[in-house]
């Protein structure tokens, strides 16, 4: 694929997302992308291979991501979300049982005050087998960048 | 090859999905809020592997507490206003204990917040009964989910800062489920925390090696 259809297919998720008024994780996205990547030195030999001056060393360089990279970025955030977190609430659930809830402080500060709604395990459990088919399109996904 | 249609199908099938939506409406809180108790409960397998037992307490209700509450918020080890709990400990005799999200003041006096820690149980009951926080903590836990804020070596030089206002008898780690290289090259130097910076159940070979790793620094500890 072309770094214009990259570019297509990043726009067309973003929105997709949009749609599903998921903002957080479109800005989360967007920052990981603004990031860029920095040029990482090893070694004599890798700072032949990319081409970069002995001068140069020491000095980071942060470059824009293509689209291509800016796309496996959303993606690889993407899994992150929607594979790991699930997997916690079995690791919990095996060591604390099934109740277990997160709640705050309610003296610490008005603003605890204000915003004092917990969460459960019940909140990061959700449907084996839908999980599981999420994985298989995540790496259907991985499969057809790497083509 | 693949083309601009196959990727649409597989985001369209993807988001379809309801369990997919689900999780990418849980906010950051939550998510980092898992991923502690998660690495939680690795450390209470290497106590137990250690040879050490562990049980959960709440500082109400005392042994198993139902619901198992943890804070969603950082907050003194005393505070009662909620059934918070931890892990009661014991190995070879030494009796400890693992908190979640707990403050504890420095060398300096600064306050700082520890996302998990382990600490004597005498230094945590003092704390309790004089409702102060503990200036000892035994070993240090940074954790970061994986977010906008790819864990960077802001984060890495942060936990480096705190560590030289403790004298930790066990050290510190940082795990993450992800990590900037830069990162990962400030952390390999000896004398930083320990990094585990892929550490999720789907990587079972991280997760045996923070385990041991926790384990190996518990049997030194306590002796065993």
């Amino acid at each position: 694929m072309t770094e214009q259809e990259y570019t297509d297919i990043l726009d067309y998720l973003l929105t997709q997302l949009r749609e599903l008024e998921l903002i957080d994780i479109i800005e989360e996205i967007n920052g990981q992308i603004n990031r860029g990547k920095t040029l990482t030195i090893r070694d004599t030999a890798d700072l032949k291979a990319k081409k970069i001056k002995q001068s140069e060393v020491g000095k980071t360089q942060t470059l824009p991501l293509t689209s291509k990279e800016a796309f496996e970025v959303a993606i690889d955030y993407l899994s992150k979300v929607i594979i790991d977190v699930p997997s916690y609430s079995k690791v919990i659930k095996a060591t604390f049982g099934q109740n277990v809830v997160w709640e705050y402080d309610q003296t610490q500060s008005i603003k605890s005050l204000n915003s004092s709604e917990g969460f459960s395990l019940d909140n990061i459990t959700f449907n084996d087998q839908e999980i599981e088919d999420a994985k298989n399109e995540l790496q259907q996904i991985k499969i057809y960048t790497n083509e | 090859m693949a083309t601009y249609n196959d990727l649409t199908t597989s985001i369209d099938n993807l988001l379809g999905l309801s369990a997919v939506k689900q999780a990418l409406q849980l906010n950051s809180t939550t998510r980092e809020k898992a991923f502690e108790v998660y690495v939680l409960s690795l450390v209470a397998d290497a106590v137990r592997r250690s040879g050490g037992v562990f049980t959960t307490s709440g500082i109400n209700t005392g042994l198993n507490p139902n619901p198992a509450v943890f804070r969603a918020a950082p907050g003194s080890i005393f505070s009662r206003t909620q059934n918070f709990c931890f892990l009661d400990c014991n190995l070879n005799g030494k009796r400890f204990e693992i908190h979640v999200d707990v403050e504890y003041e420095g060398s300096s006096g600064a306050t700082h917040e520890m996302d998990i820690s382990i600490i004597d149980f005498s230094h945590a009951d003092r704390s309790r009964q004089g409702n102060r926080n503990s200036r000892h903590a035994t070993l240090i836990i940074e954790c970061k989910f994986f977010s906008s804020s790819t864990p960077s070596i802001g984060l890495a030089r942060a936990l480096v800062g705190l560590l030289s206002d403790f004298q930790t008898k066990m050290g510190s780690f940082f795990v993450s489920n992800g990590a900037t290289d830069n990162l990962k090259n400030y952390l390999s130097n000896k004398g930083r925390p320990d990094p585990f910076t892929d550490l999720t159940p789907l990587n079972k070979s991280t997760e045996e090696r923070f385990i041991a790793n926790v384990e190996n620094k518990l049997r030194k500890w306590a002796s065993v």
